[in-house]
């Protein structure tokens, strides 16, 4: 443990000048680091500048009581250990200073080695406290990220499966019988649909811990224009359908996180390509506006239904219109897109109506 | 027909791979880490790199590229063109910070695991033309 390398803090407070010091020459003699302080209020200043492992405390102080440190203590980091230094053996204090979280307590006056003793049990119970703690943290770690970890556990066996079947699909070390083809493309498929949902869980786990406000710098309009549509038309052409691209990016500049922005923005284009009515045309339009840029994605399909489209944006919602519903898809790409833009302090809207397309507007400020 | 040379610690990608391009009619040598991949380019002296940025550790093919082209023992291939990939930078958010000193480390492309043979090869072509 990092936390045993260097030598143990330990703070001592006590009001007696003689007490400090002989504390000073034995802890140092055992090779622990010691600050000093007189009364308790230079005592709790000093813990909370310098955090020491475990804090020899006098009960009877003028000022701040040693009951009042420990309370304070405690509050402050209750990993601390505390040993109470009692002067006349006065049982009750001590027991109450057990109660309210003291490690131990040395009775004045003591030996080197009583103190030895209480110091060496005592800055090991804090170990063990630092170490489980430490534990606890690491465990709340994984469960918080328990879909990521399992997400990337799947992701690469399944990646690497697709390559193979890549090779088996396109026959390269040699032909296949014919019955098998149409098995094959299935079953890639399915293997497609998986990744993609797995890609779409991941992303959303990433954005939550993301940083895309560190990462905004300033990007070209044109630039993220000309990402989308280049992007758009392979997806477009493959289906057999047109994009339009409308409106005058200028010279502005926007401070953005170019790649994630992008991949929201495709997550609306690759949607209405993949909602658009056969042969149908994708426009990318971009508006700017002294404040704000809006940059929209229109297609031509059979549009959301109007009861549908306060939820659209939700995690994992999916049309249950008859036309929309068998299309595949994870019910996250426009949720995602929402919290990216949502991470740069724009809006994402959507205007439709049944039978007319629909249109996706991303607004970003300027 | 060109020499290929890829470097990945993924034998299932490395089969995929080289079987691919061997369809395609080129000559594929293969190497399972950084080391053995940088000795490779000089035993084999490819025509073509392809490369996975995270092997062992997480940036060893950067480091490949950077020892490729940024050392006087490697002056010679310092031409060849390197096709990076991985199956890391597909996700929205997950991405890899390089520091702005590595420039020389990105490549001359970069594919997305697992890809289509398709993109593949049209990578591969357009990098041996280049």
């Amino acid at each position: 443990m990092p936390l045993r390398s260097v030598k143990p803090l330990i703070l001592a407070i006590d009001d007696d000048e003689v007490a400090r010091e002989s504390a000073q020459v034995l802890l140092s003699r055992w090779g622990y680091r010691v600050n000093l302080a007189e009364n308790g209020e230079k005592g709790l200043h000093l813990m909370r500048q310098n955090p020491p492992d475990l804090m020899l405390v006098d009960l009877q102080m003028p000022g701040i009581s040693g009951l009042e440190v420990l309370a304070g203590v405690r509050e402050f980091d209750p990993t601390i250990v505390c040993v109470m230094v009692t002067g006349h053996a006065t049982l009750q204090s001590a027991v109450d200073a057990m109660k309210q979280g003291a490690y131990d307590f040395l009775p004045k006056p003591f030996s080197p080695d009583e103190l030895k003793h209480v110091v060496g049990r005592g800055l090991e119970r804090r170990f063990l406290e630092l170490e489980a703690k430490e534990l606890r943290e690491e465990k709340a770690r994984m469960e918080a990220n328990f879909v990521t970890l399992v997400s990337h556990q799947m992701r690469s066996p399944l990646a690497a499966v697709r390559q193979l079947l890549e090779v088996m699909v396109k026959q390269s070390l040699g032909p296949m019988p014919p019955a098998y083809g149409e098995l094959m493309d299935r079953a890639v498929a399915r293997l497609d649909e998986l990744l993609h949902s797995l890609n779409a869980w991941l992303a959303m786990s990433r954005l939550a811990e993301s940083g895309i406000a560190e990462r905004r710098a300033p990007t070209a309009l044109a630039d993220i224009l000309t990402a989308l549509a280049q992007r758009t038309r392979l997806e477009a052409q493959a289906a057999g359908q047109e994009v339009v691209v409308e409106g005058d990016p200028g010279e502005v500049e926007l401070a953005v996180d170019r790649e994630t922005l992008l991949e929201a923005l495709y997550n609306l284009t690759s949607n209405a390509v993949k909602y658009n009515r056969p042969g149908g045309k994708v426009t990318l339009e971009v508006r700017v506006h002294p404040y704000q840029v809006d940059l929209s994605v229109s297609d031509q399909g059979p549009g959301i239904p109007e009861a549908e489209q306060p939820f659209i944006f939700n995690d994992f919602f999916r049309s249950k219109s008859p036309e929309l519903k068998n299309k595949p898809g994870t019910g996250l790409g426009l949720s995602i897109a929402r919290r990216v833009v949502k991470a740069h302090r724009g809006d994402i809207s959507v205007r439709s109506q049944p039978g007319q397309g629909a249109t996706f507007t991303v607004s970003l400020p300027r | 027909m060109a020499k290929v040379l890829i470097i990945d610690d993924d034998a299932d990608y490395t089969l995929a791979t080289k079987a691919i391009l061997q369809a395609a009619g080129h000559q594929v040598s293969t190497a399972a880490d950084g080391k053995q991949g940088l000795e490779a380019v000089k035993a084999q002296d490819p025509d073509l790199i392809i490369l996975d940025i995270m092997m062992d550790s997480i940036y060893e093919g950067y480091s490949v590229t950077t020892t490729l082209r940024g050392t006087p023992e490697y002056m010679d291939y310092r031409d060849v063109p390197v096709l990076m990939c991985s199956a890391v930078k597909t996700i929205a958010g997950e991405r890899f910070t390089l520091p702005p000193e590595a420039e020389l480390a990105q490549g001359d492309d970069y594919l997305d695991k697992p890809f289509t043979a398709e993109v593949l090869l049209a990578k591969v072509e357009k990098l041996l033309a280049g």
